[in-house]
């Protein structure tokens, strides 16, 4: 990708940047999805959506706004991996699937203390102590609630593999539900993060969860701290308005009720359905789609191409993360705030 | 240059209680000048004129206050049924908010008094974008597996130093908390309760002596605000005693205990609660060394926030709406619980009462600090009410007139008749929480101060006077005219620098990386990555 395209043809930046400003100022209803950057770049974007009164959305922004109810709903119960890492002697692997982070997370879980592990639905290849099979989203949730009822003596016969599943977490010194907010629905979230918080009576047990990628939870927290409240939002009448239905940036695109969209970029490349309404995209170098949006502009990547704040994994927080081979390209963060500075004087939607 | 002309000065630094005028240039307060031109004179007849305010302890930013906004959308100004109605009913408020509502009630320096280490990059992000203010932001420490872990191999009383100084640098902290010493680490393994000499599991260490190596490692590094403790039972009846043997055991070095009501009680009663704030108040006015700020709770809708997790693991059993928090990491961890102070309920008037008698019991206002522990107690948004209550004992009778008289019975309240001068609230909260912290450029009108500047219109309704100012000056910009912020400067982070050492940074670096895989600039909070042209201002230590 060259630095900048306009309509398909490579541009200088200065110019797409202007013919971004021209577009989102022009929109009635503009959304700013992806969040795909660092936190300077989530925090860029959040600051113009103030001004354009435009809807901010995530990439991930499903599976954020799940977890985001679910925690308004009832809270939760969780702990960090290095703590875990540390001090974790059983862990229930609860719908924490496979993939490359899953095994990630357990690999780093299984460090310090020895583990014994019950699992509940698809895991990561490990040495398991109780394996409770289950396949697909609705018998995890069952599973789950099984187990919740078993641990809590609700149950006058137990299936065997439970009882022997419930004696192990409530024999643990310190132990965790480890699972991904992707594979779990909001009722098995609510189960899983009820029966840490039941377990709790006697013994001592919480939750890590997966984090979102792309920086999921870092775009959370400043949503949280800039707006006042989660993700799916939109700043409008001088204040936050936060509706998970109504600011879901899919919806808005796909009914075409938003008339331009800004995709902030460069951890994960937009969806095809971004492609319905006019869009800048603030890409990686890699960016390379069929067919080039209104306007795109190739940004760094943080931790590589620049230094970035990014949530991470072990700590359950912000980190500073060094660039691997540091270049010239500009984050996202600043291509944001030129887009920003280049708005017509009549732009403001807020 | 600003001309604040014909004013009422009240600065207990510099003797001033009187009329007089005031000059502003280059962000700081100067002598009037020769020809006496100013570029802006602002009419100050019939005003007082004080220092900017400084709170010493509110949870304005950080994961926890954050959790506490997502957990409780439905608290959001926008959320709620006449969100224009009154800034009281808001708890749920973004950064913005909380800068320009401390600025318009004319708090210049806000102290964020729960930062954990883990989450030090987070609550510096969050607190730069806390407008007009500044900040500083106390670094909790006493529940680590690394601290306990010196302690427990009686380690030199440098490398406790050491490490606390690590810590502060580390983090860019303006001094050093501890929260219920020993008790998240104590939870972690199954205590439910945990007092100063109960031992931490697996440590055989003390909550006793954590508080004495961290009290001592802060004296001893010269870092101006002393050890800010967070006892044990917090809420709890009777916990007098544990502030008491606090106290007693922290003496000979200077100890902060913060939100003191919470431990203000007593086992009297048919239920077993009652006013100990006269107890507390005696031994606050006998020990020199102690400082305690109030954690004064008013009544409605709020959210407790807290490192103390097995405090709070207790406190969700009464949470309203029904919902709770509990985040555990390697150091403390954090708890919030939602709660709903009711002006019918016993308890919460004994504990209204009990903050109200230690703030007018306790005879020097030099040390005695007003919070809420926002939003513990209350959102800091009831600041101008409680001056009210501290001010105007009409205005206490009427309050107390309409509360149950079984619960006040309970309390000495109704019987004490000091009413707070104007004098002693600008000692309260603005020079004695400068000289508490270090910071000698500001908390009075001293020619070469900081220009920060509080303007009140006089008035007898003393809520009405300290709700919003005239004029508020934040580094000699005009930041707030006749009630409404007009300018948003950026504000700092308050820090200290007491010089670690590179012994301990190289075993924090083999115990980060053997323990957890890490490495400790995790937690390292580099300006750079702030975004902002200096962020950090320096306060010195001690030398």
């Amino acid at each position: 990708m060259a630095e900048a395209y306009v309509n398909g043809q490579a541009v200088p930046r200065g110019q797409a940047i202007a013919a971004a400003a021209r577009l989102l100022a022009s929109a009635t209803l503009p959304v700013i999805a992806g969040l795909a950057a660092d936190a300077a770049g989530i925090r860029a974007a959040l600051q113009l959506a103030r001004t354009i009164g435009a809807v901010v959305d995530h990439a991930h922004g499903p599976v954020l706004s799940r977890e985001a109810e679910v925690l308004a709903r009832m809270g939760t119960m969780a702990t960090t991996a290095q703590e875990i890492r540390r001090i974790g002697d059983v862990l229930l692997l609860a719908g924490l699937g496979d993939d490359a982070e899953a095994v990630r997370l357990l690999d780093y879980l299984s460090h310090g203390t020895p583990k014994r592990i019950v699992s509940l639905g698809p895991a990561p290849k490990a040495k398991v102590a109780v394996a409770l099979p289950a396949e697909g989203e609705p018998a995890i949730a069952a599973g789950l609630a099984l187990l919740r009822a078993t641990c809590g003596e609700r149950l006058a016969k137990p299936p065997a593999d439970y009882r022997a599943a419930a004696d192990l977490l409530r024999g643990a010194k310190f132990g965790a539900a480890v699972y991904s907010p992707a594979l779990l629905g909001a009722p098995a979230l609510e189960m899983v993060l009820g029966l840490a918080g039941d377990l709790n009576a006697g013994h001592r047990f919480s939750t890590v969860a997966l984090p979102a990628p792309a920086n999921g939870e870092a775009a959370m927290q400043i949503c949280g701290w800039l707006f006042g409240v989660p993700l799916r939002s939109r700043w409008m009448d001088g204040g936050a308005k936060h509706d998970p239905w109504r600011f879901d940036a899919r919806r808005l695109v796909e009914t075409r009720e938003a008339d331009a969209a800004l995709w902030i970029g460069p951890i994960e490349d937009p969806p095809d359905w971004l492609r319905r309404v006019p869009a800048v995209v603030l890409a990686g170098r890699g960016f390379a789609p069929d067919k080039m949006p209104e306007v795109a502009i190739s940004v760094g990547r943080p931790g590589v191409d620049h230094p970035g704040v990014l949530y991470q994994l072990e700590t359950r927080a912000l980190c500073l993360v060094p660039p691997s081979r540091p270049t010239a390209l500009p984050s996202s963060a600043e291509i944001v705030a030129a887009i920003h500075a280049a708005l017509p004087a009549s732009g403001s939607g807020a | 240059m600003i001309h604040l002309k014909g004013g009422y000065l009240v600065d207990p630094v510099n003797h001033l209680d009187g009329p007089g005028d005031l000059w502003i240039e280059g962000g700081r307060i100067v002598a009037p000048p020769a020809g006496g031109r100013a570029t802006e004179t602002v009419d100050c007849t019939g005003c007082v004129v004080m220092a900017g305010a400084i709170d010493v302890h509110s949870h304005i930013g950080g994961g926890n206050v954050n959790t506490a906004r997502l957990l409780l959308p439905e608290e959001h100004p926008a959320s709620l049924r006449r969100p224009g109605e009154t800034p009281l009913s808001r708890i749920g408020f973004d950064v913005d908010t909380t800068g320009r509502l401390y600025a318009e009630m004319g708090f210049t320096t806000v102290i964020e008094p729960a930062m954990m280490p883990s989450n030090g990059l987070h609550a510096h992000l969050e607190l730069a974008d806390i407008p007009i203010i500044d900040k500083g932001a106390l670094v909790v420490l006493g529940n680590e597996d690394f601290l306990l872990t010196l302690l427990r191999g009686k380690e030199s009383r440098s490398a406790v130093r050491d490490y606390v100084s690590y810590m502060v640098e580390s983090t860019g902290a303006l001094g050093i908390k501890v929260i219920n010493a020993g008790a998240s680490a104590a939870f972690k393994a199954n205590a439910r309760t945990f007092a100063l000499d109960d031992e931490v599991p697996g440590y055989g260490v003390s909550s006793r002596q954590i508080v004495l190596a961290l009290q001592q490692a802060v004296d001893e590094l010269g870092i101006p605000h002393p050890l800010h403790i967070h006892c044990n039972n917090l809420g709890v009846p009777g916990n007098a005693d544990t502030a008491l043997a606090t106290m007693e055991a922290t003496s000979g070095r200077p100890a902060h205990l913060a939100h003191i009501q919470f431990y203000g009680y007593g086992k009297e009663g048919r239920r077993g609660f009652s006013s100990a704030a006269a107890r507390v108040a005696e031994a606050v006015n006998r020990r020199k060394d102690v400082t305690v700020d109030i954690g004064q709770i008013m009544f409605g809708q709020t959210v407790t926030i807290s490192c103390d997790t097995l405090r709070q693991f207790t406190a969700r059993n009464f949470s309203r709406p029904r919902k709770w928090v509990i985040t555990e990491t390697d150091f403390n961890g954090g708890g919030i619980v939602p709660y709903r102070y009711s002006s019918s309920d016993f308890y919460n008037v004994v504990q209204w009462a009990v903050g109200l008698e230690l703030f007018l019991l306790i005879d020097d206002p030099w040390r005695v600090f007003f919070t809420t522990d926002h939003p513990n107690g209350a959102p800091f948004t009831f600041y101008p009410e409680i001056f009210a209550l501290l001010m105007d004992r009409q205005a206490r009778n009427n309050a107390i007139a309409e509360l149950p008289k079984r619960a006040i019975a309970m309390t000495g309240l109704a019987s004490i008749a000091r009413e707070y001068t104007l004098a002693e609230i600008a000692i309260m909260t603005r020079a004695a929480p400068a000289r508490l912290l270090g910071l000698a450029d500001r908390g009075h009108l001293g020619r070469g101060a900081r220009a920060d500047v509080a303007v009140y219109r006089r008035r007898d309704d003393k809520a009405e006077m300290f709700r919003s100012t005239v004029v508020t000056i934040k580094a000699g910009t005009v930041v707030v005219r006749d009630g409404t912020v007009v300018a948003t400067p950026e504000g700092k982070a308050l820090v200290v620098k007491p010089g670690a050492g590179t012994a301990i940074s190289r075993r924090m670096e083999r115990y980060y990386e053997e323990v957890f895989g890490l490495s400790p600039q995790f937690f390292h909070v580099d300006p750079a990555a702030l975004g902002r042209d200096e962020p950090f201002m320096e306060v010195p230590c001690r030398s």
